[in-house]
């Protein structure tokens, strides 16, 4: 109908500040309350266009995937055939102000038994969601630990390739699909609304793979949940695709359960499907309860029992979340921990997720150094050089002067410290390296100094580094804490590009 | 025995099994040891389970349906009524009651897990004549959500060296019952589901109401939602001595709040019920009740609960526009046929009232002479709910 002003319907009303992060629902009634279009997802400030039959009044019933439900009568002129539906976006969220974290990848290995660290590198930043990127032989779904502000780390599962939104939002993290289709979907269906997420779903056919894994297992649930004659089709299609997701075999298993032709067969199918780790929909674990309740075999019996933990451990969202130290040990309240050896630094803001510069540290680099440095070596920054500094053997000297010891008139002991060769190649090839004991702690000076950002340990607590700062043109310092008494023999040292 | 039976006779029925738990003899009394007993003395007392289960089981046996549902059957009770002071000893206590449709009161047998057994056995082989049968499990009383929902029942810890022997799983019950015939199986449970970290440490096993027969054949599909008034990890909770919000807010959605337009049909389905019920607990809450998160697991389907005659009523609240502009001084619902659904409604702020619901005009009068008026608004006032914004403009 070009010529015509366009028809904007405002949607929400008074609604909108109570309005949070959410994909919506629409369907359209006319006069006579016949359903004329059902439309979605609908997404905060993006339009979303609808085309009616006639001129008149109508309503647009809105279902958010949070649980908010309203609607809107608008009045369509005659001619007018089309409208563009409008959510305003919400502001909620634009204030809530960043949070320093990390994240950490995990996959299941020996038949979705226990968990390995995925290589942090392998953790990519996708427009603000993030991807787990490696494929790894007979395994889809994996495991994205991270933790915000501070807070517990938690855990969701998530397929290999598909994109997640983590954020932090008044405290509390929190994990959705960056689909929306998707995210819309396995939400609706988390609150029992299947006729809002069946709307959700995009058309095509079974063997039509959508750009995004998690729409496609979304969509299955959606069709399991409505009983619909089409899920064995799909999820044969989608297994085929993804024949390692724990979600797809499952949703074959089910579907085969009910098939007079293969139901035998569906004991060694869902078999597979416990083989390949936690399923990414919470409803999945509890429907894989039901299966092998139903099997009750040895092998069925020993796959509960190993599942048990996650379902209790499960925390009521939309994805398979939890908390824990890690995906083997999964937890059913917030258990404080360092960040595993594999984790990358992060920001969490409004927009996204910004995955720090930091790399993991290289295999050459870690060489024969204590895994904690590694994993504190993470958190710090990108690493260009580490090893340890270990007291040299005779090396001991009163010191005539230091910052801390000079004032007080008492010589202190002054410790030189041997410096590897492949730290030296950083430190410039004349460093020296010394530490005094003080009533703070270790003093520890760095001098004929390349590199400018260091940061030295005395201790195995990941958390307890101290930056270097500059003492002269090419001398640093810094005071290490020591606990009361404590003796050492050994500092940890990582050169980093940054503070 | 206590099986109500309202409608006898071949073909499909509603077949109900109602639970409510208000008395835990073995808690609170120091009985058992270590981790058994921690757990035991953590139970509090509770007086909703009786009166919950005694509002649904008087709903059921008085509610009236109408074809094409099928009738209601049977209502099996089990109510352990709260004791009058704690620490009554069992044998002084009343068994409960409840109301026939006749008006006739009835003594139901306690929810000890021998009386479950046998209660259980009944209702399965009801719900097994008849594929179109409709399956309803509701229950009221501590619970604990151990991987599965675990529901506690009477005697639990009778025998404090097998602490969970008189507990059950849902998840068994489900499994059980997945081998009757009755293709709609829908459980209300209104329990908590904390996991006490000593249920983990003491490694006990819940008790069985029969053996799960190995598949001999293709499932069939099924509708065997769950709904739970409280999200995992979390506590259910009511007022003292009085119906549980979720319990009162089921019987509403089952008689027309939880209901969703399909054609011209009104009906409550499963999937209606998932939709709106948690919306009808938040629109009754009171500003000093806590917020429930409603959960439902395993929904499958859209099995009718129950269909309507016609549209249901559905409660409305005004919301008046700008804030500074003077409350109108009535209301009025126009359907779009021009005529008037009830009379005026006078408004205060905050108003809330009741009306079919419909697609309406909406007209707000305010007193004259007045600076103000308001054009009518066009407004589907939908179940469970809705909010009707009245918005004024200067004349």
């Amino acid at each position: 109908m070009t010529g015509l002003p366009q028809l904007v319907v405002t949607l929400g009303g008074t609604h909108l500040e109570r309005l949070r992060r959410g994909v919506g629902f629409v369907q359209v009634l006319d006069a006579r309350l016949r359903v004329v279009c059902r439309v979605g997802p609908l997404v905060q400030g993006a339009p979303l266009p609808i085309s009616l039959p006639a001129a008149g009044h109508y309503v647009a019933q809105v279902r958010m995937s949070d649980g908010e439900a309203f609607s809107t009568t608008f009045e369509v002129p005659t001619e007018q055939r089309e409208a563009t539906l409008l959510l305003p976006p919400a502001t909620v969220e634009a204030t809530t102000p960043a949070a320093g974290g990390w994240v950490a990848a995990w996959r299941s290995v020996h038949g979705g038994q226990s968990f390995v660290p995925v290589d942090g590198d392998e953790v990519v930043e996708a427009a603000g969601s993030l991807v787990i990127a490696s494929h790894a032989a007979g395994n889809d779904n994996a495991v994205l630990q991270w933790s915000a502000g501070g807070n517990a780390p938690e855990m969701v599962t998530v397929p290999v390739g598909a994109r997640l939104r983590l954020g932090v939002h008044q405290g509390a993290s929190w994990a959705q699909p960056d689909s929306d289709a998707a995210a819309g979907v396995l939400q609706f269906l988390h609150m029992g609304d299947i006729a809002s997420a069946s709307g959700l779903l995009p058309g095509g056919t079974e063997d039509d793979a959508s750009a995004d894994v998690l729409v496609d297992i979304a969509a299955g649930y959606c069709l399991l949940k409505s009983g619909s004659e089409r899920l064995a089709a799909h999820a044969r299609a989608l297994a085929s695709r993804r024949p390692y997701s724990t979600d797809a075999q499952l949703l074959l298993g089910w579907a085969m359960l009910h098939d007079p032709e293969a139901w035998h067969l569906a004991e060694e199918q869902l078999l597979h499907a416990t083989s390949c780790g936690i399923p990414v929909y919470p409803g999945g674990l509890r429907l894989l309860d039901d299966c092998l309740r139903l099997l009750g075999q040895g092998w069925a019996d020993a796959a509960r029992s190993r599942l048990l933990p996650y379902q209790r451990a499960l925390r009521g969202t939309a994805l398979c979340t939890f908390w824990g130290r890690d995906p083997d040990t999964p937890a059913f309240r917030p258990t404080p921990a360092e960040p595993p050896e594999h984790a990358r630094p992060c920001a969490f803001t409004p927009e996204g997720v910004e995955l720090s510069a930091a790399l993991r540290p290289s295999t050459e680099q870690r060489s024969g150094l204590p895994d904690f440095m590694t994993a504190a070596a993470a958190r710090l920054g990108q690493i260009i050089a580490m090893g340890t500094l270990r007291v040299s053997t005779g090396g001991v000297r009163r010191a005539e002067t230091s910052p801390e010891s000079g004032d007080r008139g008492v010589p202190d002991t002054m410790l030189t410290l041997d410096v590897p060769e492949e730290l030296r190649r950083t430190l410039g090839p004349s460093v020296v390296a010394e530490a005094v004991r003080t009533d703070q702690g270790l003093l520890v000076i760095l001098s004929n100094l390349t590199a400018r950002f260091v940061a030295v340990s005395a201790t195995s607590n990941t958390a307890s580094w101290t930056v270097l700062e500059p003492l002269s043109s090419d001398a640093l310092f810094g005071t290490v804490r020591l606990d009361s008494g404590s003796l050492f023999t050994e500092f940890h040292l990582v050169v980093l590009d940054a503070p | 025995m206590t099986e109500l039976m309202v409608t006898d006779g071949p073909g499909p029925r509603v077949h109900a099994l109602v639970i409510g738990v208000g008395h835990y003899p073995y808690t609170g009394r120091g009985h058992g040891r270590g981790a058994a007993l921690r757990l035991l003395d953590d139970l509090p007392a509770v007086t909703v389970p009786e009166p919950s289960a005694t509002k649904i089981a008087q709903w059921l046996l008085a509610t009236e349906r109408s074809a094409p549902d099928p009738p209601m059957g049977t209502v099996d009770v089990l109510i352990s009524p709260s004791p009058p002071s704690p620490g009554s000893p069992p044998e002084r206590r009343e068994p409960a009651r409840v109301r026939l449709a006749s008006g006739q009161h009835v003594n139901v047998e306690s929810a000890a897990f021998d009386n479950l057994r046998h209660a259980f056995r009944r209702w399965r082989n009801r719900c097994d004549s008849h594929a179109d049968n409709i399956a309803l499990f509701y229950f009221c009383g501590h619970g604990w959500q151990f991987g599965e929902q675990l529901l506690l029942f009477e005697d639990l810890g009778a025998n404090p060296d097998r602490l969970l022997e008189n507990s059950v799983e849902l998840g068994h019950i489900r499994a059980l019952m997945r081998h009757a015939r009755a293709r709609t199986q829908i459980y209300f449970v209104d329990a908590c589901r904390e996991l006490p970290p000593d249920l983990i440490s003491l490694g006990s096993t819940p008790g069985v109401l029969g053996d799960v027969p190995l598949l001999n054949g293709p499932l069939e599909t099924i509708d065997s939602a769950v709904f739970f008034s409280t999200a995992p990890g979390h506590v259910a909770f009511g007022d003292p001595n009085a119906a549980t919000p979720y319990t009162d807010a089921l019987i509403a959605s089952l008689d027309g709040l939880g209901a969703r337009r399909d054609g011209t049909n009104w009906a409550v389905t499963s999937g209606s019920l998932a939709a709106n019920l948690g919306r009808v607990i938040e629109w009754r809450r009171t500003a000093n009740q806590r917020q429930q998160r409603l959960t439902i697991d395993n929904l499958s389907g859209q099995a009718v609960l129950r269909s309507l005659g016609g549209p249901p009523t559905v409660p409305f609240q005004l919301t008046c526009l700008p804030p500074q502009a003077p409350t109108p001084e009535a209301v009025s619902f126009h359907t779009l046929n021009g005529t008037t659904d009830g009379d005026a409604v006078h408004v205060m702020p905050g108003h809330r009232g009741t009306v079919t619901a419909g697609l309406y005009r909406i007209e707000a009068q305010y007193l004259q002479p007045s600076r103000y008026d308001a054009t009518p608004v066009f407004e589907y006032v939908d179940a469970p709910y809705t909010i009707v914004t009245v918005t004024a403009t200067k004349s």
